[in-house]
């Protein structure tokens, strides 16, 4: 039903009922367009009652006609609020991922570079402690010094590089 | 200084790294926290509704007014539990993912903070200590022909490099350490790069001093180091 014409039929109704002694006539073809013409008499008090309902009856049938649609409505608004909600915590969940990936990569490196750096100490250890045992004597042991000097050296170098790795790892 | 010159690549790579680390530490998610905080607005709307339809759902069907009154309960009912138990689904996937995210930046920054300061109170003086070790055995070294002395003199140029890139190493974790520190107080400007070259700086005097220290005589290969200007030239600290 159109709304003008449901406008009418209120209207219609309205002034019909206010004024019941004169007839009330048709507005049962503005609804369906066919169907019984209800008459009604001022001096009819039944008739009046019949009125009365089947004006009840039709405006409740709009009434839950609207709520129904609304009903429909509201579960359309409540999915895509819902869908919207959904990508907000899609968009937190990669940005957890990749913090996630992060936290697990630097664990794992933090670990085997601390493992790397211990045995690199203890390899220094060794060797310096085999510099500092060695009596310089002849030109042997002084070559063989130098050599030391220069494995300690490059070692602590590596260790140095390895420290730097752990410091931006 | 050749220390220095070589390092200017190194250390923009360095602070390269840190702000990737730092961005990815301190990103801010208040536009998402924004755009939640309206969506939980839209619920609390559409349950205010509900209590509406319900006063007139209740009041149809008092006065007798069935269909009507029963498709406003059935709104009232649909509207009411549904936004009631998106809420609270939504509320706390959202937070408990925020607090999430929350505590594992903490714990990448904890982790680095704590990496940082086991270099600064083991490795370095290690590095330190074991050069110096090396220093003491060269300058203990009887020095018969200038042959010998060149060796000697390279070997301590060699381990004076070490020592100061041991100072570099120093003001790289400075570094770091300010960012990190930065990051978990949420500031806009993570640490300042200078601090190396600052730590560099002050490395070279130190390490002079160190070279004068160990030197039983003015003429000691240890001296020969700073005066051959290859390490310490233009520092004249």
């Amino acid at each position: 039903m159109k709304k003008e014409e449901k406008e009418f039929l209120f209207e219609y109704i309205d002034e019909t009922l206010d004024d019941l002694e004169k007839e009330i006539g048709f507005f049962d073809e503005s609804l369906s367009g066919k169907g019984p013409k209800i008459v009604v008499k001022e001096e009819k008090r039944g008739k009046k009652d019949k009125a009365d309902k089947l004006i009840q009856a039709f405006n409740a049938f709009n009434d839950s006609k609207e709520g129904i649609v609304e009903v429909l409505n509201l579960v359309k608004a409540i999915k895509e609020t819902d869908a919207k909600a959904n990508s907000l915590y899609l968009e937190l969940q990669r940005e957890l991922g990749v913090l996630e990936m992060r936290k697990e990569k630097l664990k794992e490196s933090s670990q085997r570079l601390k493992e790397l750096i211990e045995t690199y100490r203890a390899q220094i250890e060794k060797v310096m402690e085999l510099l500092e045992k060695l009596p310089v004597e002849s030109d042997e042991d002084f070559s063989k010094k130098l050599q030391l000097i220069d494995r300690a050296n490059n070692l602590l170098r590596e260790l140095s590089s390895v420290v730097l790795k752990f410091l931006t790892a | 200084m050749v220390a220095l010159a070589e390092l200017d690549d190194k250390i923009k790579e360095i602070e390269e790294l840190v702000n990737k680390d730092y961005q990815l530490l301190t990103k801010d998610l208040s536009s998402i926290s924004q755009r939640f905080t309206q969506l939980h607005q839209e619920y609390l709307e559409i349950s205010r509704g509900a209590v509406s339809d319900l006063m007139e759902g209740l009041a149809e069907l008092g006065q007798k007014d069935f269909l009507s009154g029963g498709i406003k309960l059935i709104k009232a009912a649909i509207k009411g539990g549904f936004a009631w138990w998106k809420k609270k689904k939504w509320f706390s996937q959202f937070t408990s993912a925020l607090e999430q995210i929350y505590n594992t930046r903490l714990e990448v920054i904890e982790q680095k903070l704590r990496d940082i300061e086991l270099v600064e109170r083991e490795h370095l003086p290690f590095i330190r200590e074991t050069a110096e070790r090396l220093l003491q055995q060269l300058v203990s070294f009887n020095l018969s022909s200038p042959q010998v002395r060149e060796g000697v003199v390279d070997r301590a140029e060699s381990v004076v490099i070490t020592l100061l890139k041991s100072y570099y190493i120093a003001g790289v974790g400075k570094f770091l350490k300010a960012a990190y520190e930065d990051a978990r107080n949420a500031k806009v400007i993570a640490g300042d790069i200078s601090v190396i070259k600052e730590e560099l700086l002050r490395g070279i005097a130190e390490v002079r001093e160190l070279l004068q220290k160990l030197s039983p005589s003015p003429d000691s290969p240890l001296i020969e180091v700073i005066n051959r200007n290859r390490v310490f030239g233009g520092s004249n600290g």
